[in-house]
């Protein structure tokens, strides 16, 4: 819009030029809806998993469908099925290959707490070994939990702090 | 008499003299030798009587028995569709017998588990590494004096909350079998096992030359859950939950194998209503779990609409097994001597629409990609198995029939109704991926076509057998009788309480001969539960299908086997 020649006010178009929010709500506004999860997909919980992404149920509109079969461009670590002992070394460190900000979701019991595997082969639960922010439970979950989930991890995410140059800013 | 029956008592008389002791249990034979006579009898089966097939090796632990442990193997002829066992004992102190890999080289996966579960040595098997377990794993699991609870974490606990301990190295759960090329312009690379096209649990180490890939080393036990350790420390119901999680793809017919090896022991005749649901239950998970595989592979490739197509329609056969069962994907539905509770109302119509929707829908994936030249391309003489090959390697199932023999249990030795049945069993022309898509598509047509049938004969009648020692009593009778309340109270305490004993149960499931080996001690829980999986038989062979061919093409390959890691790695 040309400085010169102001519009009438009447003829002012109707959207927004600003808002005002917080930086924090501003950003975390963005990132709940751009999850990119890394499907660390084990166990029966799979077949869940694969309902949940497909037609009927469609992770896609939450903003959370497009798996990138690599950690490091990922931010959701979903954790699908029994993680044996043999298997820990692998979560590990496809958690470290995640860049920030990075979140954790135990999708089923067995990721939460071994479920009922308690034996000298799996693991009692991922957050023996690596931070979760969200526990799904079910043997395995229905899809609807799994949904359920992703919106209650998208409010987490939406009122977080998010500090993206440094902690004050 | 049946050419079978003649093939065990030729059998029975041929081997009477190398034996200690034969019977009959449960339809096999059953030889009990000196370990020094295994590899003799074993290649006497297989040449002279033909038991081409080696199906199984296990082991029992009878800890205050000398000599303490009994190796047990399976043998099965695929020409005359009958099976021997044989049980050597062997000495804790010196826990060793020949290797049987130079006569099947299904032998040499099998001797790898039987290893380090129970710590039998075999000699002359070289490659022992451990491998449902990992590198520096100190102990025998399976041995009755292993603690169930011990566990050996290879990544540090963390402390608190939010802790991370620092990461210093990560061990290697696993020693791969080579790590230096054959040639100097080869490169060795690891796929998996946190890859999508490995569904999680298989790992692979290739040597490649350029794009094609000279050897690999087939690496499984990510998901190995300690479910024969499970099953020993639960009654025998109360595991039914943990064998449901073995296939989870076709969870249902896991069950029913499971419950009818203890039917077996325990003597027991199904209800006619029971056994067509049985069949129409096990048909109707085969095609689930044939859905789940094709789009997998077909998603794995790219054919993303496939995929959407065969998962919408997997998911409407969920919910309707839901209505019946009360679970989408494990169901827990079998009973020894029955089934948890009869079809809903209104259960049999929607079945109907279900199949009607289905047909629509497996057509359209047909149409997509049957001659689709991308998909041709990658799939025609593509992961090639000769028919020799698949029997030698133990293969069973759609990989066996799409070598082109129509081998399969419910038509060579019909169980539940399948008998009664008419169904043909697809077969493919050289086994290749193409020919493994193809066969399981025919399947499902065959399975709805048995179902369709079944659905028309269905008898009424109850679902349980009138036995007390497995049937709980109705509900109002355990609120109004004491004898009543005293079975339920034991029944479900106690448990059931099978014969001392031991049986073989044997069907097709989706992916090949399932098999429960049990063994009964006489108390409420099983001694031991073994299950015969198909999926980790071919994953002994699974080099055979990759060697030679394209870097690129071990995902079609892999994906055309339906490798189900709760049931290889169990
Ligand atoms: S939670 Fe249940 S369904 Fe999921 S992986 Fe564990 S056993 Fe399987």
């Amino acid at each position: 819009m040309s400085a010169t020649t102001p519009l009438p006010r009447q003829q002012k178009s109707a959207a927004f030029e600003y808002l005002t929010t917080r930086k924090d709500e501003f950003v975390g506004w963005a990132r709940k809806f751009s999850l990119f999860p890394y499907p660390f997909v084990t166990a029966c919980c799979a077949m869940e998993f694969m309902s949940v992404s497909s037609t009927l149920y469609d992770t896609d509109r939450f903003g959370a469908a497009l798996p990138r079969f690599t950690p490091r461009q990922s931010d959701l670590l979903m954790v699908v099925g029994t993680v044996s002992h043999k298997q820990t070394p692998i979560l590990r460190k496809v958690y470290e290959q995640m860049c920030e900000p990075k979140w954790v979701m135990a999708f089923g019991v067995c990721a939460s707490s071994g479920g009922f595997y308690q034996n000298y082969a799996a693991l009692p639960g991922i957050d023996k070994i690596i931070p979760v922010d969200l526990y799904i439970p079910g043997c395995p979950p229905r899809p609807e939990m799994v949904i359920d989930g992703i919106m209650k991890l998208q409010d987490k995410i939406a009122g977080e702090r998010h500090p993206i140059i440094n902690q004050d800013f | 008499m049946s050419t079978g029956a003649n093939l065990l008592e030729r059998v029975q008389s041929g081997l009477g003299a190398q034996a200690l002791e034969t019977g009959m249990a449960h339809g096999i034979l059953v030889l009990q030798i000196a370990a020094e006579s295994l590899v003799p009898v074993a290649g006497r089966l297989k040449q002279e009587f033909g038991f081409d097939l080696f199906l199984d090796v296990t082991a029992t632990d009878w800890p205050q028995r000398r000599p303490r442990f009994d190796v047990v193997y399976h043998f099965y002829s695929t020409r005359d569709f009958v099976r021997v066992r044989l049980k050597t004992q062997v000495e804790e102190a010196d826990p060793t017998v020949d290797t049987l890999v130079p006569l099947y080289g299904s032998a040499r996966y099998m001797e790898r588990e039987c290893h380090e579960m129970y710590g039998i040595r075999f000699r002359g098997n070289d490659d022992l590494r451990p491998l449902l377990l990992y590198e520096g794993f100190v102990g025998h699991p399976l041995r009755k004096d292993y603690p169930k609870q011990r566990e050996q974490p290879l990544v540090p606990y963390r402390r608190e909350a939010m802790s991370l301990p620092p990461l210093t190295s990560l061990p290697n759960p696993i020693r791969p079998a080579f790590t230096q090329g054959l040639t100097p312009g080869s490169v060795i690379v690891n796929i998996g096992p946190s890859h999508p096209a490995t569904h999680g649990t298989i790992q692979i180490v290739a040597e490649i030359s350029g794009e094609r890939v000279v050897r690999t080393d087939v690496h499984c036990g990510y998901l190995h859950r300690g479910f024969e350790k499970e099953c020993e420390s639960h009654t025998w119901h109360n595991l039914i939950p943990y064998v449901d999680r073995l296939n989870y793809c076709s969870a249902l017919i896991n069950d029913f194998a499971y419950c009818e090896a203890v039917e077996k022991l325990m003597g027991i005749e199904l209800t006619p209503r029971c056994r067509h649901l049985r069949t129409l239950l096990a048909e109707y998970s085969r095609i689930a779990d044939h859905l789940t595989c094709v789009a997998a592979a077909l998603m794995e490739m790219g054919a993303m609409t496939a995929f959407l197509y065969m998962v919408t329609i997997r998911d409407y056969v969920y919910e309707h097994l839901a209505a019946a069962t009360g679970a989408r994907v494990t169901y827990t539905h079998g009973r020894i001597g029955g089934l948890g509770r009869d079809l809903p109302e209104g259960w049999l119509e929607r079945l109907e629409e279900i199949l009607a929707q289905m047909d629509t829908f497996v057509g359209r994936v047909h149409g997509l990609v049957d001659r689709n030249r991308i998909f041709i391309d990658r799939m025609r003489d593509v992961g090639v198995m000769a028919t020799a090959d698949a029997i030698d390697w133990g293969f069973s199932g759609p990989v066996l029939r799409s070598t082109g023999v129509a081998r399969d249990v419910r038509k060579d030795t019909p169980y539940l109704a399948y008998a009664e049945l008419d169904f043909e069993v697809p077969v493919g022309i050289k086994g290749d991926n193409y020919d493994r898509y193809y066969v399981r598509m025919r399947e499902m047509d065959e399975s709805m076509h048995m179902i369709r049938q079944l659905v028309d004969m269905l008898p009424d009648g109850p679902i349980n057998v009138d036995d007390r020692r497995c049937t709980l009593p109705a509900k109002h009778l355990v609120y109004t009788e004491i004898e009543s309340l005293i079975n339920h109270f034991k029944l479900i305490i106690e448990g059931i309480q099978v014969p001392k004993g031991e049986a073989y149960s044997y069907v097709e499931g989706a992916n090949g001969e399932l098999g429960f080996y049990v063994v009964s001690a006489g108390s409420g829980a099983p001694w031991k539960v073994h299950c015969r999986s198909p999926s980790f038989v071919h994953m002994g062979g699974l080099h055979l299908m990759l060697e030679g061919y394209q870097l690129a093409d071990i995902i079609p390959t892999f994906g055309s086997i339906n490798m189900i890691g709760g049931e290889c790695d169990r």
